[in-house]
């Protein structure tokens, strides 16, 4: 009686312990569809090509740009999506990164990163900088990828100009030039941290409205 | 010089003598002092790191005068007393909430120098743009000093009056502990042998990690672009917490939009407390591309449970979510530290 129990209390303990299988955000024998977003005055919103997008500071220090997708028709949870900048003419990639994907499902169907922040690529962009030109006066195009917990991949790209934003602006316009070699003045009572991530952890209050669902 | 040597091991015979509660007997690392014709030499005080703290010092001070106004460093030492959670040895540059007249005057043993403890010296932004000098995670007992020589012909350029900053961090936790004191030391060794290509460094980090009790295996990777030019790899390393399990290095054509394939990996640790420091190697990197990371994560439940992640955690998803920190205990990391030769310029990637 007793190792029936102890084998009923293992068997429910395995259960309770194995990851429970992703869901699908739509309707998963459709191809992925995918829509490029990024940040844009602290806001997640959809990007068009030739959209600009904030170059913010994060909590780490540096300046980065936050772009990724929104997706549909996709096992979301133990995907990972990701970005990477490069010239309009092709060439060199200045930057690219990969990250674990936690989206939320939108009442439309879409799946939408749950954070603007933390959901999508951040692409450091004022390192070294293959071009003339500082990075802030330069648009770039954004290659945005997705890939679900099956396997599945899709992408998409969007023309954007990184623009410094907000109250790190001179930080960012000195740091972001292509050539510098000394030192910059930070903006006054610039603590180097994106004050407004720590406030409202980047989900803006329209998505926040719309992000009714979570995705399992 | 042998007037140093005989106080050093005074002092090793004092410590050995004050030690007597320690599970074994605490051998103190010695390096040898420096004269201005060998090198720069620094070494901090010893300080105490209480059970179940963290701390985090930075130390300031400047390149001596040199003859020729210059200090090319061909060899490094870095000592570390057992505990430690890295030193990292960075050039100063642009000054935000860290500046070394905010500091306390500190003896550095071969300089003088400003000392603050805590408060600004936990925060990255104060570093962001302060190109990488050198760095050490080794401090265990049985291998207190890491000591690299550069590739022939290849040296670190530093010149007179330049502003550095030595940072150490220790724990004395769950993650890690502290059995004696901290305590660490740098030997810059002169380079005599007309060295002039120049050693540069590269610092990338992934920003925004984030590591979930619901999503407990994740991985981020992050590529990071060299400026023009030739580059050869020869020492690099890597650095996370401990739900750290892997990381990876690889050389990156600067195109590609994805991770190279298993065939550019140059770097690879499964150690998280003392990563290994790969030196000898001799990696060129393709012409205007870089190197691509990743950082390999397994969610473990804290050891004091989730408060304290869940009140730091931006999105406050009550999710047990390991997030950016310096704190080895509660928070993540993700960074690279990369030597390479011939500097075109100072890498930061973040």
């Amino acid at each position: 009686m007793l190792l029936t129990r102890a084998a009923m209390l293992g068997a429910l303990a395995l259960a309770a312990c194995s990851d429970p299988p992703a869901a699908c955000l739509g309707d998963c024998a459709l191809p992925i569809e995918l829509a490029p977003t990024g940040l844009r005055d602290g806001a997640l919103v959809d990007l068009v090509d030739g959209a600009t997008v904030d170059i913010r500071p994060p909590d780490q220090g540096g300046f980065v740009i936050y772009v990724g997708v929104r997706a549909k028709n996709v096992h979301a949870r133990g995907g990972s999506v990701s970005g990477a900048l490069r010239g309009l003419g092709g060439g060199a990639t200045l930057a690219i990164e990969e990250r674990p994907a936690a989206f939320v499902l939108r009442a439309d169907g879409w799946a939408i990163p749950e954070s603007g922040f933390q959901d999508q690529p951040n692409l450091p962009v004022c390192g070294p900088v293959p071009g003339p030109a500082d990075f802030d006066q330069t648009a770039w195009q954004a290659v945005l990828a997705f890939r679900d917990s099956d396997g599945r991949t899709a992408s998409t790209t969007v023309t954007v100009q990184p623009r410094c934003w907000g109250w790190a602006a001179v930080d960012c316009q000195c740091s972001c030039q292509f050539d510098r070699t000394g030192p910059c003045v930070p903006d006054d009572g610039d603590a180097g941290v994106d004050a407004a991530l720590a406030i409202d952890a980047g989900v803006d209050a329209a998505l926040a409205i719309d992000a009714g669902v979570d995705a399992p | 010089m042998w007037m140093m040597r005989l106080t050093a091991a005074a002092g090793l015979v004092l410590a050995l003598a004050t030690c007597g509660d320690n599970q074994s007997p605490y051998e103190p690392w010695i390096l040898d002092t420096l004269t201005p014709a060998e090198g720069l030499w620094i070494r901090t005080p010893e300080f105490d790191v209480a059970p179940g703290a963290e701390i985090q010092y930075c130390y300031f001070f400047q390149v001596p005068a040199q003859t020729d106004g210059t200090l090319w460093v061909d060899r490094v030492e870095l000592a570390l007393n057992a505990g430690s959670h890295h030193m990292n040895l960075f050039r100063v540059k642009t000054l935000r909430g860290l500046k070394p007249e905010d500091g306390s005057p500190v003896d550095l043993g071969g300089v003088q120098g400003t000392e603050i403890r805590e408060g600004e010296c936990w925060k990255s932004p104060n570093w962001a743009d302060w190109p990488l000098v050198a760095n050490n995670q080794q401090s265990s007992i049985d291998h207190p000093i890491f000591e690299w020589a550069m590739p022939p012909g290849v040296a670190q350029k530093f010149d007179a009056g330049e502003m550095l900053m030595l940072q150490i961090h220790y724990v004395n936790a769950a993650t890690q502990d502290t059995p004696f004191k901290g305590r660490g030391g740098a030997n810059l060794h002169r380079s005599h042998d007309g060295d002039t290509m120049e050693l540069g460094t590269l610092f990338a980090t992934q920003q925004n990690i984030r590591i979930c009790r619901s999503n407990p295996t994740s991985t981020y990777g992050g590529g990071c672009s060299m400026p023009q030019g030739t580059h050869t790899v020869a020492a690099a390393n890597g650095h996370f917490h401990s739900r750290g399990r892997r990381f990876s290095i690889y050389a990156w054509d600067g195109v590609s939009t994805s991770r190279p394939p298993d065939s550019a990996r140059f770097y690879q640790s499964e150690a998280w407390a003392e990563p290994d420091m790969a030196t000898g190697l001799d990696v060129p990197l393709p012409q205007g591309g870089g190197i691509y990371w990743t950082c390999e994560y397994q969610w473990s439940e804290p050891a004091d449970g989730c408060a304290a992640l869940d009140e730091k955690d931006p999105l406050h998803a009550n999710d047990c979510c390991y997030t950016f920190g310096p704190k080895v205990e509660t928070s993540e990391h993700c960074n690279v530290f990369l030597y390479y030769w011939p500097k075109t310029a100072d890498v930061t990637c973040f």
